[in-house]
């Protein structure tokens, strides 16, 4: 998990200590779907997998990246 | 921030916006032919780094405000918009524009974590643009030609369907189209290929800012005033600046065969601050993050 918090911390540019296991993209600032789409290419260059246009509709939150990796068998 | 404007009483335009903003307020200042004297204003959505908050725009120009140009964004709440709309005067008009952005070129994009004392580059780093494979090369320990060809083997493995990032950027760009009164998408996807439009996955060429000029000032005309014969001439030489900021991320051969870029040469030498590299010298430099020059 916290490795998740910091992907997100480094793709918004934020302080990895400002982003919470709670927070969304309501939540933080910049989190757009361009922001979701740099968080999913660093997933699938990472992971060597490639996500689904609706597996990047649903990053918008911290829970949902950490169940993205989970229903994939993955882990940061 | 502020473009333009003859005189004192010159009223203003609001362009909001990410970096791209002062670079069309820029252009925009160069109309000649406008119904009345404008000063046009960049208000950024976003903080500079290690500031708390965007740049408020100073009392004097938000005086007379005529116009705001509202590029797209997708946060319903950004503090910078709202302390910017606050202060609006009631009935303002707002014209809604889209953002260039285009991450397919570069798949290997992402945040750089590497932070050694340079003092000639104190805002932004020697090498803003990150590439996690490069990253992961460098921690390999490698340089020098090896790290090229260690990259070169990488980047050929883990490269991504270029067709699934390029409509993801497609669809990108026709959403923002969806929500602004200026479309650009059309422009991108007929000369992407031939032109050398995107120098970053957010910076683009003079050329393509002058486009995007072209299009809000025609669609502020019926606010501010102006032909579109003399607009496209004031943009054209207004275009003389050399294009958005001091780096053009270098594209890797194989991004750009898979994407079709016709301009793109192996010896194509990218601006990158003073020097000029073809991707191979950058992507030595990068991976050692050599600081001689």
């Amino acid at each position: 998990m916290p490795q998740v918090r910091a992907l997100i911390a480094s793709v918004l540019r934020i302080d990895p200590a400002q982003v919470k296991d709670e927070d969304t993209s309501e939540t933080l600032q910049n989190w757009d779907s361009l922001s979701s789409a740099m968080l999913a290419s660093e997933i699938e260059i990472v992971h060597d997998i490639t996500l689904d246009d609706s597996e990047i509709e649903q990053i918008t939150s911290v829970l949902a990246v950490r169940e993205l990796l989970a229903r994939h068998g993955l882990s940061m | 921030m502020v473009y333009g404007g003859r005189t004192p009483k010159a009223r203003t335009v609001l362009v909001y916006g990410n970096c791209q903003a002062p670079y069309l307020a820029h252009m925009l200042a160069s109309l000649d032919d406008l119904n009345d004297d404008y000063r046009f204003v960049a208000a950024l959505c976003y903080a500079m780094p290690g500031e708390a908050r965007a740049p408020a725009v100073p009392h004097e120009d938000m005086k007379d405000v005529a116009l705001l140009l509202r590029q797209h964004e997708e946060a319903q709440h950004n503090p910078a918009l709202e302390a910017l709309t606050s202060r609006l005067p009631a009935g303002c008009p707002v014209i809604r524009y889209p953002s260039f952005n285009m991450l397919s070129q570069w798949p290997f994009e992402a945040a750089e974590p590497r932070n050694p004392h340079d003092p000639t580059f104190t805002v932004w780093k020697r090498y803003p643009l990150g590439d996690m494979l490069g990253l992961q090369i460098a921690r390999a320990g490698l340089s020098g030609p090896l790290a090229v060809a260690a990259y070169m083997d990488l980047s050929q493995r883990k490269m991504p369907d270029l067709q699934v990032r390029l409509q993801r950027d497609i669809d990108r760009m026709r959403r923002y189209d969806a929500h602004s009164d200026v479309k650009l998408a059309d422009y991108v996807l007929a000369r992407f290929r031939e032109e050398h439009l995107f120098w970053t996955s957010g910076h683009v060429s003079a050329q393509a800012m002058a486009e995007l000029a072209r299009r809000v000032a025609e669609a502020a005309r019926p606010v501010l005033g102006g032909r579109d014969e003399r607009a496209v001439a004031c943009l054209a030489a207004a275009s003389n600046y050399g294009g958005m900021g001091e780096h053009q991320n270098p594209i890797h051969p194989v991004v750009a065969e898979a994407l079709g870029l016709k301009f793109w040469q192996t010896d194509f030498a990218y601006r990158w601050q003073t020097q000029h590299w073809t991707f191979y010298e950058y992507i030595q430099r990068y991976i050692e993050y050599d600081m001689n020059w």
